[in-house]
Formats: C-alpha cells, sequence, structure tokens
C-alpha cells in the first residue's frame, strides 16, 4: 500500500492543472460490497455455460470499485489513500472514503479522485465549481441518485430505498413527475411509496416517465402493501393507477425533480456548479437527460463552445463496468490540455469506452 | 533495388521497384515495434537459416500461441529434406513447416490438417519467414493490448486504402489518359473509393469536385439499399437473442430483444431521416417496451406501409 502523502509542490510549479473528481458510491454499490460481489461470482461461474463465460470474460475485469481498477491498469503512477487526511487538494466531504492520485504527464493535468457515499455530500459537490461529479448506482428506474451510509452491507429494506430518513440516504431526485415502479420492487424494499389513488385525475401524460405513457389501468394493491402508502396518497378503495410492463404490475408514483418530497435533495433545489455531471446509473439517459437538460425542465445547457456543463448518461441498463472504464480512459488521453476546456479529453473518454462497451456486448454505451 | 522518396503536387510518394520494398522496410521495422505512422500489417517472424538455432524462441512463442498450444510447453525443433521442412515437437503434437521456394512463401501444417501461409522474403542469401494470417496476427495480440490493437488496425486500413488512395490521386492529376482510366477503375471498387474520395476533395477543380461527390453519394446509396435489403428480410425472424444478463447490482433488466425488433430498430436508424436524434431514442424505447404481439403488430404495419409513425401516439 502506498503511503499518503501531501500534494507535489512541483505539480503546480510545473504548470499542471488539479482536476477534482468524486465518485459517489450509491447505494448497493459500496466498494467493499463490490469487492464482495466480485469474490462471489469468482467462486460460482465457473461452468462453461454462456453466460458464465460472459461473466469471467467480459465482466469481471471490468467490474471492480473504480480506484482498485486504476490501481491495477495504471500501476503505481496511481495513488491511493486509504484513510484521506484533507488538504488542499482534497474536497472535505463529512462522508468521504478513499483517495486516488494521478498525474499525466501527457495531459499536464493531475487528477485528484475521491470517493463519498452520502446524499448530503453529492448535492455539495453538484454545487461545487469545477469539479467532476460521477454517480455511480442505481437509478431507482429513474426516481434519481440512491445513497446510505453503512458498512458491510446495505440493509434490503426501509426508508433509505426512497426518500432516505435523514440527510445523507435516501434518494436525491432528478426524474419525472411521474413514474412507473413494480409493486416487486416496493414489497422487496419495503418503504413508504406514493402512488396516485384512482379518486384523483389522472396524472397528465406529458408529466409521466415514457414507460408511462400509455393508457393507465386501474391497480388494487395487495394487503400486505396497503400500511406503506404514505398517509396523504391514500385511496379509501386502495385502487392506484398504474400499467403493466414487462409481465408485472407497476403503480404510477410521484417522483419528480423540483419541489419533491426529498427537498431541498432534488435537482430544482440544487444550483448546479460542477462542470461535469455523468450519471452512470442505468438508463439514465432515457430517465434524466430531459430533466437535466432542457428548458422546460432544469435546462442545464452546455455552452457553445463547449467549455462547461458536460454531462454524461447512459443508453440502457447499465453495471459496474462503465465508471471504471471511463474514468481509465480519461486519465490515460494522451494530449496537452492543462487549464483548457475539457472537451477533448472528455470525447475521447466517451468514444474509447463505448468502444469497450461494444466490444465486451455490454448492451449499453454512454450518451 | 531502386528507392527514392519524391515529392510531386505537395504530396510525398513512396515509389517501388518491386513489392519487396514492403517487406525490406518491414525488416527494420519489426511489427512490435512499429513507429506510429508506419504500416507494417505483416510481422517478422524468424529466418529460415536461423532455425534450429538463434530464432527457435521466436518461433516456439509464436506457435504456443497461435496452435494455442500453451506457454508451458516445451518445444524441439528439427530441420529435414535438405533443410526445406522444419518439424515442431511438442509433447502432444507435431508441427510442420516447409520452405516453398517457388512460391515464394512458407506453410505450416498443424495435425488437424490446417493450412497456414507465411511470407517468405529473400535478403542477402537469408529467406526471411512474415506472418501473414490475420488469425495469426490477432492470437498474438492480449485482449488488452488496445495499443497493439490500433497499431494492426490502423495497418489494415493504410493497406487497404493505399492503391484506392492512388487511384484518387491519378484521377485528380492532369495527365487525362490517366485521370480516365482511374475514373473507371475507382467506379469499379465502388465501396472502397468512398473514403479516399472524401479524404482528398479538390474543391479548386468544380468539375472534378461535383464528380467525386456525385460517386461518393451514389456508393452511399447503393450501401444504404444493400443494408435496407437485409434488414427487411430479418424482419421475418423471430429467434431470441442471447442477451448476457449481469447477475448482480443490477436493478433494470434489458428488455427482451429478438432479431427482428433489432432489425425494425436498425431499419429505423438507417431510412427515417424526419425523425431527430432524439424522436428516434423515444420511438426505440416505446418499441422495446412493447409486448412482442405489440412489436410484431407495428412490424406488419411498416412493411405493409412503409412509414415511420411516432410510437408513443400509437400506444
Amino acid at each position: 500500500m502506498v503511503e499518503p502523502r501531501e500534494y507535489r509542490v512541483s505539480d503546480i510549479v510545473e504548470g499542471y492543472e488539479i482536476r477534482k473528481i468524486v465518485i459517489f458510491e450509491g447505494i448497493e454499490f459500496h466498494e467493499d460490497e463490490m469487492q464482495e460481489w466480485t469474490r462471489r461470482l469468482e467462486q460460482e461461474y465457473v461452468g462453461n455455460s454462456y453466460e458464465e463465460r460472459y461473466i469471467r470474460r467480459y465482466y469481471l475485469p471490468y467490474a471492480k470499485p473504480p480506484l482498485d481498477y486504476l490501481r491495477e491498469n495504471l500501476g503505481d503512477a496511481f495513488e491511493i489513500e486509504e484513510n484521506p487526511t484533507f488538504n488542499n487538494e482534497v474536497i472535505n466531504f463529512e462522508s468521504l472514503r478513499r483517495v486516488g492520485r494521478y498525474s499525466s504527464e501527457e495531459q499536464k493535468v493531475r487528477f485528484i479522485v475521491m470517493t463519498a457515499v452520502s446524499k448530503r455530500d453529492f448535492k455539495r459537490a453538484l454545487e461545487t465549481e469545477g469539479v467532476h461529479v460521477i454517480y455511480f448506482g442505481h437509478s431507482r428506474y429513474g426516481r434519481g441518485a440512491c445513497f446510505d451510509i453503512y458498512g458491510g452491507n446495505v440493509a434490503e429494506r426501509g426508508e433509505q430505498w426512497e426518500n432516505g430518513s435523514d440527510d445523507d440516504d435516501g434518494l436525491y431526485r432528478l426524474g419525472y413527475p411521474y413514474l412507473p415502479v413494480s409493486l416487486e420492487d416496493i414489497e422487496k424494499h419495503g418503504y413508504t411509496f406514493t402512488p396516485v389513488p384512482v379518486e384523483s385525475s389522472s396524472p397528465p401524460s406529458e408529466s409521466r416517465h415514457p414507460h408511462a405513457r400509455r393508457k393507465l389501468s386501474v391497480v388494487e394493491i395487495p394487503e400486505n402493501l396497503r400500511e406503506k402508502v404514505h398517509p396523504n396518497f391514500r385511496s379509501p378503495s386502495n385502487r392506484y393507477y398504474g400499467l403493466m410492463r414487462e409481465g408485472k404490475w407497476h403503480l404510477i408514483l410521484h417522483a419528480g425533480w423540483r419541489d419533491t418530497s426529498n427537498q431541498p435533495f432534488d435537482l430544482g433545489s440544487t444550483e448546479l456548479k460542477c462542470r461535469v455531471f455523468c450519471h452512470f446509473g442505468c438508463s439514465s439517459r432515457l430517465h434524466f437527460w430531459d430533466i437535466v437538460r432542457k428548458r422546460e425542465y432544469k435546462g442545464w445547457e452546455r455552452p457553445r463552445p463547449p467549455t462547461d456543463r458536460y454531462a454524461y448518461f447512459t443508453t440502457a441498463p447499465s453495471d459496474a463496468r462503465i465508471t471504471p472504464l471511463w474514468l481509465y480512459y480519461l486519465l490515460t488521453y494522451n494530449r496537452k490540455n492543462n487549464f483548457k476546456p475539457w472537451w477533448d479529453s472528455l470525447q475521447y473518454a466517451k468514444r474509447e469506452t463505448n468502444k469497450k462497451l461494444r466490444s465486451i456486448n455490454a448492451g449499453y454505451e454512454i450518451y | 533495388m531502386n528507392l527514392s522518396l519524391e515529392t510531386r503536387n505537395g504530396t510525398q510518394r513512396y515509389h517501388q521497384e518491386n513489392t519487396i520494398f514492403k517487406y525490406i522496410h518491414r525488416v527494420f521495422n519489426s511489427w512490435l515495434n512499429v513507429e506510429a505512422n508506419s504500416y507494417l500489417l505483416k510481422k517478422f517472424l524468424f529466418c529460415w537459416e536461423g532455425v534450429p538455432g538463434k530464432d527457435d524462441e521466436q518461433l516456439l512463442n509464436h506457435l504456443q500461441k497461435c496452435l494455442r498450444i500453451g506457454e508451458s510447453a516445451e518445444g524441439k525443433i528439427e530441420k529435414a529434406e535438405g533443410g526445406k521442412v522444419i518439424t515442431v515437437f511438442f509433447k502432444d503434437l507435431q508441427v510442420n513447416i516447409i520452405l516453398d521456394d517457388e512460391n515464394s512463401r512458407v506453410v505450416l501444417k498443424d495435425p488437424s490438417g490446417n493450412i497456414y501461409e507465411y511470407f517468405l522474403v529473400k535478403r542477402e542469401g537469408k529467406n526471411l519467414v512474415y506472418v501473414k494470417d490475420p488469425l495469426f496476427i490477432l492470437r498474438e495480440l492480449d485482449i488488452d493490448d488496445e495499443k497493439g490493437f490500433k497499431q494492426v488496425a490502423r495497418s489494415v486500413v493504410e493497406e487497404a486504402y493505399e492503391a484506392p488512395k492512388r487511384m484518387v490521386e491519378i484521377r485528380h492529376s492532369e495527365d487525362e489518359d490517366d485521370s480516365s482510366k482511374a475514373l473507371l477503375m475507382l467506379l469499379e471498387i465502388g465501396d472502397l473509393a468512398l473514403t479516399p474520395l472524401l479524404e482528398s476533395l479538390k474543391a479548386e477543380n468544380s468539375e472534378q469536385y461535383v464528380w467525386d461527390m456525385k460517386t461518393v453519394v451514389g456508393i452511399q446509396i447503393e450501401n444504404r439499399l444493400k443494408i435496407a435489403n437485409i434488414l427487411e428480410k430479418m424482419l421475418d425472424d423471430k429467434r431470441l437473442l442471447r442477451i448476457p444478463e449481469v447477475p448482480i447490482g443490477v436493478e433494470e433488466r434489458p428488455p427482451p430483444r429478438r432479431v427482428c425488433d433489432e432489425a425494425y430498430l436498425m431499419l429505423r436508424r438507417l431510412l427515417s431521416f424526419e425523425e431527430t436524434e432524439e424522436e428516434q431514442f423515444l420511438n426505440s424505447v416505446m418499441f422495446l417496451d412493447m409486448s412482442d404481439e405489440e412489436k410484431d403488430a407495428e412490424i406488419e404495419r411498416f412493411k405493409s406501409t412503409k412509414k415511420w409513425v411516432a410510437l408513443s401516439e400509437q400506444i
């Protein structure tokens, strides 16, 4: 293990630009959990079936905690500080876990890669000027980004899967006002939920997530879920708007990106000052691109020429391979670009990551 | 051998007396330490006269990788039949490599009867053997050797375009006789002419400029039609695709897809010009969210009308 050290004064003297990247590990995506997944998969996927061969060959080599992957592929040049001490290179996040450092001689850029886990710190990072923020976790079927602070494994049931119990866990919302969530997810995680009772008017189609823009049905929810309906949204008849998708009943839930039940932990209450925002959860292009980019929503548009407000999403259900690859290609871009717009290096990372994802038949890409 | 580097019309061109030029050039640049701008698809492997002897290791490493014998397997090398056949003995396997002087080639026969060819170049009385088969070039590459892949890819592209690029150059020359022959040739090679034409457009000559672009557009349309024909056939193929599922840490599952579903989406990307990128994305999401029956109905509707509709409105 490399000893922690202070930044080199020479890095600045030599004209290196310091770029800070913060990876937010969402619920179920903490580093120690990922290491455990890997161990389990290595033990279980030893056979010769198509799926087993695929996992061994195209999944396990890349699905690693991002800092570990970078260390493995960049060698000693990527230094990891396990118990980071704060200095002017590191942002003082309460939930900071690890810090990696890498100086690219070709780019003349020094990268400080931090990992953190709380909802409060996520909002703070988005509001921090000039930072590259990566969300690495579940999209919660279009609700946003979801967090929890824990050691070991996450509890499968609880409010941390929806609105959360405090400022550190639960959802940071950035979704459409209404979206479909399967009864299966609600039952599995046992959180309080906010469906739309049939006694009220049907949610307007244009406010619904694209997966819910079809004719809605009436769903009577099973008895075991009734007490988990938020008191303000209860239907006297226990019937709610919903639809059948992928062979499962879904309920339309209140979600949203501003004036949400999670305020101030939503996009509407956040002044986005970061330079890059990557949401690498499942299908984030579909779930969040409109909300982040379009003028009728948050309107966080990239200026022309592209010097700021870079945003990247995923085109389909994604997994743990994307963030390690994205960072690897970003750090290994080989052109000098210190104190210049980050566009070229980001586009390079996008292009190369997508090539890699295509070559390993990942089924999704960066948008 | 008469090698010279000439500059004509601002373009540097290598002239060569015969094709051996390439191989001599390559002798000095083994494929593994290729310079960024050179192109060397074939890799120098060993000198025939150096085996058995100083080139044994190179040959054994190559065979271990390319015939998948395993790196730990030891091999013994013998030469027979007047030095024309090299036999390599591994524990359970015997490989013959035959020098075919007459055809300037070397041939490897494996125990299954597969035959692989190598280039042979004679220089100063020595027989130099080069890897030629793309299969072996790939097998020598490590899957994570991105630099190696890029280098080989560059070589493939440069070699593939070498002649078409020269044809375009000649087409743009002032010699009318040469130019019209090159023009005919460019029309014949079709697809291969597209990139070299695009990269060498001469806007100052309006007639040539328009002719070149007409040719490019013609090739592109021909390609599009070919692709569309195949995709239309695929619309009838209901086989389910195997989509590898990651068993852990994933909430959303990719929707099941059949060959016909993918064909529908590809056709839409290829032909639906009136849709913006955003509309196309949304329509593909809507399509994949349909049941198989709904998707089949949409495919049938498209086949009979040849028109695209916004699927959000359909639903």
